[in-house]
């Protein structure tokens, strides 16, 4: 047999065009991180930014409405937990650590994501306790999401 | 390109949204899986961005579902997720996505990943058309059934062969019998520019006919030429006009149309050549019933430095076994065939006076 490549059926083609990337698309973001989460930050401008590809009215649009979603799924889940089914609370859980991701409400996303783990292994007294420290979190996202608002008015 | 993107999340299409607007995709939301499925039955979406957690029908559902009821094209399907772990990219890959993207996105990464869907799209619409110009090439001809489909394997096993000997070992790689496996159908895509009155002549031809007949190597690399002086990085189309001009040139140059000799042959010609007479003798023609293996084989052998390229007819003996597998695999014996047989009697014996076999 060949030695240098399948001798099998022949594949559908893969050579062709390449698409080079247009690099004004990206201009003034600095080179795409490796990841875009990950830091514990409350509310990590940059990678939001970076995500609108610059534009401050969506962040300020993504900022606004992650703002009116908070209470309604910190009452969720606390319903859930107080239902002391699991599965539900890690639903709860998953679909708030996705809103907080999209938001990059890294600090809240980051604890939600650790009561989501309690929930799936059926530790509900360790969620509960990541629980009850989302409200000081929630504070502080507030407080950088006020700051970059000001920021963006000077 | 039109996307469809699936999300519960309002932000979360938002983000997405604005992302590939910006990209210069054209994009319709769906707020869950049911609406999603809406959408793809429209036929405009080749390209699906969702999310994998929704309530009813979860990113994979969605996807295999899509999957199941089937559609025109292609639809590659990307699934946004924050799920990590081996088990959750093989649950995806089982439900039929062909990508992923870790949530929340990074629009660089997606803008790649999306190039790479557009590329992927391309190309089998691209591998489609091509088979589809040579069957509509081949429907103008006598030549029927399986002929292309045996000649490109044919070409492949030979290519293949070919790529385990010194002399070729560097030359002939995998892409390369990919791409002859891909654009040898394309061989006789200028007989779309011969009239009927010669094409479909079922006697010989006259030396005035044969000299229009073997107009169609031109005919067919010059629309070929003009497809890849238009796309010139679409290598193949390069190999597909050299094989349409010169698969009817012989080694000892006295082939057509340009009377190359040896290895002014390109090398796909001279591949192709072996394959389109070993074809056109093992099969049944109008005037004459379709040759053995051994009558076929001992012609081309016969025309070893002569007609063919011996490094050609030594690949040929080499792989006897598998060209008659192919043989039986792509059998038509019961249709009619066309008239390479008799270009390739008539370019033997420069296209006149040659009896029918």
């Amino acid at each position: 047999m060949n030695d240098s490549f399948d001798t099998g059926a022949p594949r559908m083609a893969t050579w062709g065009a390449t698409g080079a990337i247009s690099p004004t698309i990206f201009d003034g973001l600095g080179p795409a991180r490796s990841s875009v989460a990950g830091s514990n930050r409350p509310l990590d401008v940059q990678q939001l930014l970076e995500r609108c590809l610059g534009s401050r009215q969506l962040v300020e649009r993504v900022l606004n409405s992650f703002e009116t979603r908070f209470e309604p799924e910190f009452q969720a889940i606390g319903a859930e937990l107080t239902g002391g089914d699991p599965e539900a609370v890690a639903k709860a859980a998953h679909r708030f650590k996705g809103a907080c991701a999209n938001a990059a409400a890294d600090e809240l996303a980051r604890l939600v994501a650790e009561l989501e783990t309690a929930a799936l292994s059926e530790h509900l007294e360790h969620a509960q306790s990541v629980y009850d420290r989302l409200p000081e979190a929630w504070g502080r996202f507030q407080e950088a999401s006020a700051a970059f608002r000001r920021d963006a008015r000077n | 390109m039109h996307v469809l993107t699936v999300d519960d999340d309002p932000d979360a299409l938002d983000l997405l949204e604005h992302a590939l607007t910006r990209f210069g995709y054209h994009v319709t939301r769906a707020t869950n899986g049911q609406e999603a499925l809406e959408q793809v039955r429209t036929g405009r979406f080749q390209l699906v961005v969702s999310d994998w957690e929704m309530p009813h029908m979860t990113g994979p559902e969605l996807c295999r579902e899509i999957r199941r009821r089937g559609s025109s094209g292609y639809i590659y399907f990307i699934l946004l997720t924050s799920r990590s772990g081996t088990q959750n990219v093989v649950d995806g890959l089982n439900a039929g996505a062909d990508e992923f993207l870790t949530k929340p996105f990074d629009p660089y990464e997606l803008y790649v990943r999306l190039r790479v869907a557009e590329r992927i799209l391309t190309l089998e619409s691209r591998d489609i058309v091509i088979f589809s110009l040579a069957k509509l090439a081949e429907a103008r001809d006598p030549d029927t059934g399986a002929h292309l489909e045996r000649i490109r394997a044919y070409c492949y096993a030979l290519a293949v062969q070919l790529s385990k000997t010194e002399r070729y070992r560097g030359t002939i790689d995998g892409d390369f019998a990919q791409m002859i496996y891909l654009t040898s159908p394309l061989h006789d895509i200028g007989k779309v520019g011969i009239p009927d009155a010669i094409l479909l002549k079922p006697g010989r031809l006259t030396a005035e006919e044969f000299e229009i007949m073997k107009q169609h190597s031109p005919i067919g690399a010059a629309t070929l030429d003009a497809a890849a002086s238009a796309y010139p990085s679409a290598k193949f189309l390069q190999m597909a006009r050299d094989i349409a001009l010169t698969h009817h040139e012989r080694f000892d140059g006295g082939g057509y149309p340009r009377g190359l000799r040896g290895e002014q042959i390109p090398l796909c010609g001279r591949i192709v050549a072996v394959a389109d007479v070993y074809d056109a003798l093992t099969t049944r023609r109008v005037y004459k019933p379709a040759y053995s293996h051994d009558v076929a084989k001992s012609i081309i052998v016969e025309g070893r430095g002569s007609h063919f390229d011996p490094y050609m007819v030594d690949a040929f003996l080499a792989i006897e076994d598998q060209i008659l597998d192919i043989k039986s695999q792509f059998c038509d014996a019961t249709e009619q065939e066309g008239d390479a047989l008799r270009e390739w009697q008539d370019s033997s014996d420069n296209g006149v006076g040659m009896a029918k076999v």
